[in-house]
Formats: structure tokens, C-alpha cells, sequence
């Protein structure tokens, strides 16, 4: 999906929360209901506004077929990086910076970049559900080794010291040294272990 | 008054204070450094330790904490895009692209000398005013904060970028997202799906870090790059920030000066005085195309104001008992702990203790930053490591943040919602910064239009105070546009 779409549909969504704004507060006392009124219309018309002008946008790039010359751009991104003496970077690595327009368009480098935002989006759902479940010290632990394992493909060693870094950092830091437990999580406190 | 002043110098190197000084310098700066922690938290979590203390010591080592975490928490700013402290957003702006460009020893090094001459700026203020800060303080009432907050949001247009029309809606929503919780006059929560995890309101934290530090990880894992995509070399070197510092001077001392002032209004505060000065730096530029994209001047102009707040808070604290926010008023609580009161007996009685507030905040400083440039070569080799292996380590941070504030696991899903939000501003190029400051400012705004309305009713905005600060939102929003135009001419 282009780029314009997306921001077509992001003006939507705003419009729709702004709806909801205004709705919400029809049976809320005058007071209570004046600020979020007199406020949430005047953003609402200006949020239209955006909404037309996003619009119009999308539709001009419908009609002229226009995906704003994709092959170029990417090329010139990825030209950008390669230019320069870049450092601590991969071969397999797509270097496609995210406000890069060529993140829109179906080339094979977007795609993979594409891919890469899924996997780190779904790797930090995962560090949050962890941290939830068995807090921050043992989450940290198991999820720094299976992240440096599966997704970095890094060496044994260098994810065992990272795992045990991380679980030492809040041992250390919180337990230790501030005194201020971050808590073991929502499995601990359910069979009530400490 | 110079006696008071220099005993207030030569009390600060007595044995027990600076060992005490130095004890919280070194907590401050560990507490800086990691993203959420807050001077708040860390002033309730030491004020327990002080009981024991003499007043000057107790002082010392709280002042010690407090003046260093904006400084350290830019430097986490800067280096990883995740806000070391919530008033050092602002330098995720620019200071982390120049990060990634391989710049970050010339980031750090002005944000660390512009804000230790924000710190001298602040702590001088406030030696020099505490005797006729009274009328000015008087002066504001509940108008007069209303006309501000109004002030800070006319800085939309300068952090905006690209699209003014975005940036006002993005103020906007956020000005919407800060009237979440229980309403001030009624009592009725507000857009809270009934959780009562919400009728608090949304916490600056989560947003922040989840708008500026997911996007910014994510970016890094795209790019699959260290975080500094090249080498520059000397321009690269911490000395050319330090000389940046001097040769924007105009931006550093008019920064340092917005951040005092602001730190005097009580209410206001660093976390809103950062986007001011930032905003004042791309307003005053003549070329602006550069912020956002790594400009030394959108690094100068918040670190100076974040780091000058400290002294001008102190300013009603000290001199009335008004605590102009959390941290103060915990800093209240320490005055009262050492049976000090606030007030005139300050500028008499303990009229050294004061002059000595000025120095634990310019010693802290100086030391800290002396500190800072012995390793800032090192930390700005962070930005070299690859990826990969920062990733885990930063996405642990930013939860972190979420999480130590308020220790609540809704503020870490907060983080997931705002980064979900935070990465489709910017893939859509919709300034983030106006969100942030009308969250900031929306509570101030409605309970200070809510309280002038109920006593003068339409009166209020006819006061030559708030007729003053009014015009000279419409002077600054409309000068900087006719400043362009006239400079595109």
C-alpha cells in the first residue's frame, strides 16, 4: 500500500476518534463537556480538512498512475548509505531507512523491509507479554537469548552474556542497589511465588 | 548579602557536604541515564535518607541528584532516541539523527555544555532574584497561566515542520488525549473506558517514549546498521559541539533564559520549557530546513532549557513554599523534614543555605560534565555497535521507562499503543513534537480557562499581563511566518 494511503487512512482514523470525542460527552454535565466540545469540533473540521486534502491526494496518484517513480527513489536511498563508510551493518541487511518513501512500494528491498518492521513489531509484543507474564529480570533473560538466537542469528556466546547482562542490570541496579524490586510478574503473583 | 554568598560557596567543600554531593551526583547520574526513573522518583526514594542530615548536607545531596538527571538524560536522548528523562525529549529531535550521522561526540558535547551554561544561567537567576521575585510571582494568576499555556501552543507552527495544518491537529489530539481522566470541575471521568487506570489521565512517559524510541528502533532494525550509519571523523569530535555552544551563544543564553523563566512559573516547567526553547531555536533560524534532520542549534536550545529550569523552580519554592511541581514539592518535604520554613526567613535567617543552593547546583554541573567529556569519546562509540545487538537492550529500556514511573503494566501497553501511533506519524510524515506539547499543556490550559472563566468570566483575557503574553503569541506565530517569506523574497 502507498504511502498516501496509508496517511489517507491514518486521517480516517483520526476523524473517527474525534467522532467519538464529541459523541462521548452528550450526557455529561455542561461543564464537564464544554472544554472537550468546543475543542474536539474546531479539530474535528480541521482533521476533514486533512482527510479532503489526503483524499485528493490518493485519488491524483490513482488517476496518473503515478507511484512516485519507486525504482528511483529506492535506489537513491539505498545509494545514500552505501555512499558513506557504513559501520556494524549486515550483507543481507535491507538498509532502507523507515521515512524512506520507498518503504511504500512493492520492490523487493521494501519487502524485506516491509518483513523486518513485522518481526521487530511482533519482538517487541513479545518483550512486553514477558515482562508482564514473569517480569522484568527473568523476561529480559529469556527474551534477550531467544531474540540474539533466532532473529540476530548471533554466536551462543555473545547471547548468553547479553541474557545475563540484562538479568544482572536489574538485579543489580533495582534489587541492589536502589532497592526497588520491579516486581516478578503476573505468573508470580498468581501462584504467589516471590 | 556577598558575606552569605561566599560562605555559601565555602560551604559546599566541607567534608560531609561534597562527599554527600558527590553521593548524589553519582545517583542522579545512573537514575539520568536510565529512561523513566524521573527526579521525582529518585528525590521520594532519597528523602527517607535525610532525616539524619544537617540541612546543608540533606541539600546538597538532594540538589546533587536533581541537577545532574536532565543532563544525563540527554545523553540517552541523543544516543539511542529513548528520552533519558521526560524534559529531554526534545532532544531526540535533532540529537539523534545527528547521532545516527555519525555525530553524536558533537551532539553530546553541546548538549552537555549547553546545559551546564543553562545550569549557571538558572542558578545565577536565582541568586539574583530571589530578593524582588515577589511581585513577579504575584502577578501570575490562574489568566496569566492560561495566556502562557496559550503561548506554548502557538509554538506549534515552529514544530510543525513541513505541514502546519498536520501539526495543529496533531496539538490538537494531543490537547484531547489530555483531557483523559476525571474531569477537574465535575468529578466525571472523561474517555476512560471505565478503567480506573486512566482516571489519573495519560502519563507523559509512555507517550513519549513510545511516540520517539519505538520508531526509532524499529528504524534501526530496518536499516540493519549500527546506529551511526557513517564516520565523520573530527566533525564527529565532542570540542566542535562545545564550540557550537559559543558560537550559537544568542540561541544558548536565550534557551537558558526561556527555561529559568518558565522554571519560575509555577505549574510550567522543564517538560514544557524544552519545546519552547526548541521552538525558539528553529524560529529565530533563518534557515530551518536543517531541524529535524540533525541541527547542533535544535540541541542547544533544549538542553540549555531543561538543565536552567532547576534554578528558576527553586525561585517560588525558596522564596514563597510554592512548589511549582512534583519535584519541588517533594523538595518541600525536605524542608520540612530539617524544620526549615520557606518564605522571607530565607532570605534572612538562612540567607547562606539559599546562596549555598546555587552552588550545589553550579558544582554538580561542573562536575558531572567534567565527567561526562572524560568518557564521551567512549559513549559515542555506542553508536557503532551493530544493531542487533542494541536492539534487546533498548526495547528493555524503553519498558522500563514505561514501567518504573508508576510501576504499572498499563503504562507499558500505553508504550505499544503510542509506538503503534508513533510509527505511523512517521511513516505518514505527521510532526510528533505538537502532539507532545499539547498533552503537556492541555491540563494547564483547561483548568486555568476554567477557573479565570469562573471569576472574571470573559474579563479575564483584558488583563495587561495576559493582553501582553497574547500579542506576543500572535507576534512570534506571525513574525516567523512573514520572517520566511520575506527571506524566500
Amino acid at each position: 500500500m502507498s504511502r498516501k494511503k496509508v496517511e489517507l487512512l491514518f486521517s480516517a482514523a483520526i476523524v473517527l476518534f474525534l467522532i467519538w470525542v464529541v459523541w462521548e460527552p452528550q450526557n455529561w454535565p455542561a461543564p464537564a463537556r464544554l472544554f472537550p466540545w468546543s475543542l474536539g469540533f474546531s479539530v474535528l473540521a480541521l482533521t476533514l480538512i486533512q482527510f479532503v486534502v489526503s483524499g485528493r491526494a490518493v485519488i491524483r496518484e490513482i488517476r496518473t498512475g503515478s507511484v512516485a517513480q519507486p525504482r528511483d527513489r529506492l535506489a537513491s536511498d539505498i545509494e545514500d548509505v552505501s555512499d558513506h563508510d557504513r559501520v556494524g551493518d549486515r550483507s543481507e541487511a535491507p538498509v532502507v531507512p523507515m521515512s524512506s518513501p520507498a518503504l511504500g512500494h512493492a520492490t523487493p528491498a521494501a519487502e524485506r523491509a516491509g518483513r523486518r518492521v513485522l518481526t521487530i513489531c511482533i519482538w517487541i509484543a513479545a518483550f512486553f507479554l514477558g515482562i508482564w507474564l514473569v517480569g522484568f529480570k527473568l523476561g529480559s533473560f529469556f527474551l534477550t537469548i531467544a531474540f540474539m538466537k533466532v532473529t540476530a542469528k548471533e554466536k551462543w556466546p555473545i547471547s548468553a552474556a547479553m541474557a545475563l547482562g540484562t538479568y544482572l542490570f536489574f538485579w543489580l541496579v533495582f534489587d541492589i542497589g536502589l532497592k526497588l524490586p520491579l516486581g516478578n510478574g503476573l505468573l508470580a503473583d498468581y501462584f504467589s511465588l516471590d | 548579602m556577598l558575606e552569605a554568598f561566599i560562605s555559601g560557596f565555602l560551604q559546599v567543600f566541607t567534608l560531609s557536604t561534597f562527599s554527600l554531593l558527590l553521593l548524589g551526583i553519582l545517583i542522579g547520574f545512573v537514575v539520568g541515564i536510565l529512561p523513566g526513573i524521573g527526579g521525582a522518583a529518585t528525590l521520594a526514594l532519597m528523602l527517607p535518607f535525610v532525616f539524619d542530615m544537617t540541612p546543608r548536607d540533606a541539600f546538597a545531596f538532594l540538589l546533587g541528584t536533581l541537577a545532574v538527571t536532565s543532563t544525563t538524560g540527554d545523553i540517552t536522548s541523543i544516543l539511542f532516541g529513548v528520552p533519558g528523562e521526560s524534559i529531554s525529549a526534545a532532544l531526540i529531535l535533532d540529537g539523534h539523527p545527528m547521532a545516527k550521522q555519525g555525530e553524536a561526540g558533537r551532539a553530546l558535547g553541546a548538549a552537555l555544555m549547553s546545559s551546564l551554561v543553562g545550569a549557571f544561567i538558572g542558578a545565577f537567576v536565582l541568586a539574583a532574584v530571589i530578593p524582588v521575585v515577589a511581585p513577579l510571582v504575584l502577578t501570575f494568576k490562574s489568566p496569566e497561566f492560561f495566556a502562557l499555556s496559550l503561548l506554548g501552543i502557538t509554538f506549534v507552527a515552529s514544530l510543525s515542520g513541513e505541514s502546519l495544518l498536520k501539526g495543529i491537529i496533531a496539538a490538537g489530539v494531543g490537547l484531547v488525549l489530555a483531557m483523559i481522566g476525571l474531569d477537574p470541575q465535575s468529578g466525571i471521568p472523561r474517555y476512560t473506558f471505565g478503567m480506573a487506570q486512566l482516571w489519573d489521565g495519560i502519563g507523559l512517559v509512555p507517550v513519549t517514549v513510545g511516540l520517539f524510541a519505538i520508531p526509532e528502533i524499529v528504524d534501526l532494525w530496518v536499516r540493519g546498521t549500527s546506529i551511526a550509519d557513517k564516520r565523520v571523523g573530527k566533525l564527529g569530535g565532542v570540542w566542535q559541539g562545545v564550540k557550537d555552544t559559543f558560537a550559537h551563544w544568542g540561541i544558548t543564553l536565550r534557551c537558558s533564559l526561556i527555561g529559568t523563566f518558565i522554571g519560575i512559573i509555577p505549574g510550567l516547567g522543564a517538560a514544557v520549557s524544552q519545546w519552547m526553547a526548541y521552538a525558539h531555536a528553529v524560529q529565530s533560524s533563518s534557515d530551518k530546513h536543517r531541524f529535524g534532520a540533525g541541527d547542533v542549534r535544535g540541541v542547544l536550545g533544549p538542553g540549555a532549557a531543561n538543565n536552567s529550569g532547576l534554578g528558576g523552580s527553586l525561585v517560588p519554592t525558596i522564596a514563597f513554599g510554592i512548589p511549582g511541581n512534583v519535584v519541588m514539592a517533594l523538595l518541600l518535604g525536605a524542608f520540612l523534614i530539617k524544620g526549615i520554613v520557606p518564605g522571607p526567613s530565607m532570605l534572612t535567617k538562612h540567607l547562606d543555605l539559599t546562596f549555598s543552593f546555587v552552588w550545589f547546583i553550579v558544582v554538580s554541573n561542573l562536575i558531572t560534565v567534567a565527567v561526562c567529556f572524560v568518557f564521551l569519546e567512549q559513549l559515542a562509540k555506542i553508536t557503532y555497535i551493530r544493531g542487533s545487538l542494541l536492539v534487546p537492550g533498548l526495547i528493555l529500556l524503553i519498558f522500563l521507562g514505561a514501567y518504573a514511573e508508576a510501576k504499572s503494566t498499563f503504562d507499558m501497553g500505553l508504550v505499544l499503543i503510542f509506538g503503534f501511533i508513533g510509527l505511523l506519524m512517521e511513516y505518514t510524515a505527521w510532526p510528533r513534537p505538537p502532539l507532545l506539547l499539547g498533552l503537556v499543556l492541555g491540563a494547564l490550559i483547561e483548568r486555568n480557562f476554567f477557573i479565570s472563566y469562573e471569576i472574571h468570566a470573559l474579563g479575564f483575557l483584558l488583563r495587561p499581563v495576559v493582553v501582553v503574553i497574547l500579542l506576543t503569541g500572535c507576534l512570534a506565530v506571525f513574525y516567523g511566518r512573514l520572517k520566511s517569506r520575506w527571506s524566500r523574497d
